[in-house]
């Protein structure tokens, strides 16, 4: 099967700092990938340069046998490509709904800036307050996010994400700031609704979201991939136990 | 009506226009302090089009608007880049490089005998058309309500279709929206396009009032009285910016016990209104409140 | 042609210098609150017109005078800093610069109560002789605002990097997050911070009236201009920038009005700011501070 995701030789420097270096990494239709390593090994940086955030010094992205890598942001959106945030990104002045209704805009035709039937109103109105409804939100449609709990917050952005219809999901740390039981619960929400018919990178400290969602683990460090395979071979792997367990028992 | 009333209300109508003006950039997340520019583009604009070269009046202030929106964009598209303090210089550079263009513009023809048209400094004369059409100042008044309300309703609509979302988003979160899928470039260009016409229109339709303007009317000044009543009445809906010209000409200009300590009064109400609502009267919750009080 | 030239750079330079204090003041407060100040000009204003008025009730001498502009910018700047920045609290930067205008059309209003006139007098430095450097003529007011504008820069810089509150007072600027765990006293910084630009605003205001012999409330407008302007070609939250900002300004406006006319040199100043925000936005001092900051904010 041709991969969906190939990336290749992926380098970004900061000034004196590597955050990629050379990274190639795989991902199959419909795989699910969990991306680990210590602090500051370059996790989200690989989202950012995906995502287009940041343009890579050097190496290949393909998405679908395109090569993506230096897209703008917006023409990678557009191109199937959706992530969350680490510390999240919501808009704080707008309504839950209207949060979710941002992802649908790119799709929409010029003609519905200044109008949209009431038919095409109703219709994104009852799929927009099914997905909030997935997360118990719906109640909360009309308020702002501000309102919400970190747990809700972190819906919202899944939520969010599933609105935009993606082929590709990027989650850069889905359960920060969770306990076990509501880490627990957002995984369940993630495979039910996320994982279903989408390619998906989730990168997570929390190692039982981890191997709650994901056959196959990369680990990153310092820039550089130094594992990749089988989930349970990966976490076994003594170099990796070192790298990032370091002297913390697992 | 009498005549001192109706005139406090054209002045708080076409007031409102600029207000708009600059509401509309401020809910894209850009501060302007030279929409009066634009006001003074479709005052220049409308004024030549009737005055020198005779055309109908509604094509007039469609040539106004038009300008106003053409140089807008214009000048949004090199600007667009730039956000925050860099924004407002940038607008602010551009509004008094135009406004000292004015001063030496002279471009004066002869009709019906008469030599009519911009003459530098001296300012332009002579913009007869609601003269010579013989409407009076109610009548003129209604026109100017009218317009405005056709201003809300285009601003409605907007709001009804996904402009005024997109507009708030990019707004809010620039790098979010780009990763949703939304061109930046493209809606901060016609929000400067959409604000520029507003305050077209507002010019086109404040020359044909005064019949006399002149550069030294569209200075800084204006400009920044119209950022602050969007700030003020609020950024929630297109009626925070009216409110905050309601509240300034309006309510104190009618308190005539105020007189002379007008805006001593006047700012220390804004000061402390800001002080309990940071973005305004009407900000952005009362608009998620009435909507959801709509919806019940 | 090119006397006239140097000539115009020179004379120039030293409204630059006037320029460069005000945007000095302008950056300071920008550096700390990120915030705008749109009636730092209008605090200047209460400060000369306080002078003004000293001096013409008991015809004192420049030193009260100098003093009594100081208190009035100082005191006025205290209660813009209470009611449009310590009292609004959040990130509301849209708010504070919504209320200093607000407190800047009271100030307005407060002078055209007190002066209802259009002009005033200011005492000048009289008896002092013009400077001959070669052909090139050197007013001797502007010899004072050369030298007081780099004199205070000097001193500015020497008190950020060697005194507790300087060192406070960059932490804030550069790093908000590092100063509020590390036990800074935010409010109590900036507040010092708002004085201390504001003293250095008046200083600016103070030769510029001088220099002019009079003054009109006209001034507020002016000095918020010119200041925000400088220190945006410099580069936002650069000391040095202002400073050179300003000179550039003083430069460009000398020469622009010298071969072009009034309106030639409005024409062509706001053209090349304009240029100068499009083409070069970190300002001319490159990437400061500040620019490093927004740089950081974008990260995700
Ligand atoms: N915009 C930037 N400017 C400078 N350095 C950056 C930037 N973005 C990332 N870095 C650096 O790149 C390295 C990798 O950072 P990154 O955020 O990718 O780590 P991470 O693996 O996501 O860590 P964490 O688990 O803490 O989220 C770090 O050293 C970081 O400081
Ligand atoms: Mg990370």
């Amino acid at each position: 099967m041709a991969a969906a995701l190939e990336i290749s030789g992926l380098t970004r420097r900061f000034g004196g700092v590597t955050a990629l270096a050379g990274v190639d990494l795989s991902l199959l239709p419909g795989e699910v990938l969990g991306l680990i390593g210590p602090n500051g090994s370059g996790k989200t940086s690989l989202f950012n340069v995906l995502s287009g955030h940041y343009a890579p010094d050097a190496g290949a992205v393909r998405l679908d046998g395109r090569d993506i890598a230096g897209w703008a942001p917006r023409r990678i959106a557009r191109a199937g490509v959706t992530r969350s945030f680490q510390n999240l990104r919501l808009l704080k002045r707008l309504s839950l709904y209207e949060n979710l209704r941002a992802a649908t805009h790119s799709a929409a035709s010029g003609r519905e800036l200044f109008w949209q039937s009431r038919a095409a109103k109703r219709r994104e109105r009852s799929q927009l307050m099914d997905l909030l409804a997935l997360f118990g939100l719906e109640d909360k449609a009309d308020d702002a996010p501000g309102a919400l709990t970190l747990v809700e917050m972190r819906q919202l952005e899944i939520a969010r994400l599933l609105a935009a219809r993606p082929r590709l999901v990027l989650l850069d740390e889905p359960a920060a700031g969770m306990t076990p039981a509501e880490t627990a619960r957002i995984s369940r929400i993630i495979a039910e609704h996320v994982l279903p018919g989408r390619s998906v990178i989730v990168i997570e400290h929390k190692m039982p979201l981890i191997t709650a969602l994901c056959r196959r683990i990369a680990v990153l460090q310092a820039g550089v991939k130094i594992a990749d395979g089988p989930a349970r071979a990966v976490l076994d792997d003594p170099l990796v136990r070192q790298s990032y367990f370091g002297s913390r028992p697992c | 009506m009498d005549s001192y009333t109706i005139s406090v209300l054209s002045n708080i109508g076409l007031f409102s226009f600029l207000a708009i003006s600059a509401w509309i950039l401020l809910i894209a997340g850009e501060i302007s302090f030279g929409q009066q520019a634009y006001f003074a583009l479709g005052a220049y604009g409308a004024g030549i089009a009737t005055a020198v070269w005779q055309w109908p009046f509604a094509l007039g202030l469609g040539f106004g608007i038009v300008l106003g929106a053409g140089i807008g964009a214009l000048v949004a598209w090199p600007a667009m880049r730039l956000t925050g303090v860099h924004f407002a210089i940038a607008t602010l550079a551009f509004a008094e490089f135009l406004r000292s263009g004015l001063n030496i513009f002279r471009y004066r023809r002869e009709v019906g005998g008469y030599l009519t048209g911009p003459d530098g400094a001296n300012g332009f004369r002579d913009i007869r058309w609601a003269y010579e059409a013989g409407v009076e100042p109610l009548g003129y008044l209604i026109l100017i309500g009218g317009c405005l309300l056709s201003v809300i309703a285009l601003v409605a609509c907007l709001a009804r279709g996904r402009g005024m979302a997109l507009l708030r988003i990019v707004g809010e979160d620039p790098i979010l929206a780009a990763m949703q899928g939304i061109s930046v470039a493209r809606v901060r260009i016609g929000a400067a396009a959409l604000a520029g016409g507003v305050a077209g229109f507002g010019g086109g339709l404040y020359a044909h009032m005064a019949t006399y303007v002149e550069p030294a009317q569209f200075g800084v000044m204006p400009g920044v009285h119209a950022l602050a009543y969007g700030l003020i009445g609020g950024l929630g809906t297109v009626f925070g910016p009216i409110l905050g010209v309601l509240v300034d000409i309006g309510a104190l200009e009618s308190l005539r016990v105020f007189s002379g300590y007008r805006m001593i009064v006047f700012g220390g109400l804004v000061a402390l209104v800001l002080i309990v609502r940071p973005r305004g009267l009407l900000d952005e919750a009362a608009l998620r409140r009435g909507l959801a009080w709509l919806r019940r | 042609m090119l006397l006239d030239l140097v000539q115009n750079t020179v004379d120039g330079l030293a409204v630059g210098a006037a320029y460069g204090l005000l945007a000095l003041g302008f950056t300071l407060i920008f550096g700390v609150m990120r915030r705008l100040n749109i009636a730092f000009g209008p605090s200047i204003m209460i400060g000369i017109f306080a002078g003004a008025w000293l001096h013409a009730e008991w015809s004192v001498g420049m030193v009260p005078v100098f003093l009594a502009v100081l208190a009035g910018a100082v005191i006025t700047a205290a209660y813009v800093e209470r009611i449009s920045f310590a009292a609004i609290r959040g990130d509301a930067a849209l708010a504070s610069m919504a209320s200093s205008f607000a407190i800047w059309m009271q100030l307005e209003e407060a002078v055209a109560r007190v002066f209802p006139g259009r002009t005033y007098g200011f005492p000048t430095f009289d008896g002092m002789p013009m400077i001959e450097i070669g052909p090139v003529l050197l007013r001797p007011e502007y010899l004072v605002m050369l030298v007081t504008a780099a004199a205070l820069v000097a001193a500015l810089q020497w008190g950020l990097a060697h005194t507790r509150f300087g060192l406070e007072l960059r932490t804030l600027a550069d790093r908000p997050e590092a100063a509020r765990v590390s036990g800074v006293n935010v409010a109590r910084v900036a507040f010092l911070t708002f004085l201390l630009a504001a003293a250095i605003g008046g200083i600016a205001g103070f030769l510029i009236a001088a220099a002019d012999g009079q003054i009109t409330p006209k001034i507020g407008l002016w000095a918020t201009i010119k200041g925000l302007i400088a220190m945006v070609i410099g580069g936002l939250g650069s000391l040095r920038g202002a400073l050179i900002g300003g000179l550039v300004l003083g430069v460009v406006e000398a020469n622009a009005q010298w071969f072009l006319g009034a309106a030639g040199r409005e024409m062509t100043t706001y053209a090349l700011l304009f240029l100068a925000l499009v083409l070069l936005p970190a300002g001319l001092a490159g990437r400061t501070e500040a620019g490093a900051r927004a740089e950081a904010e974008r990260r995700l």
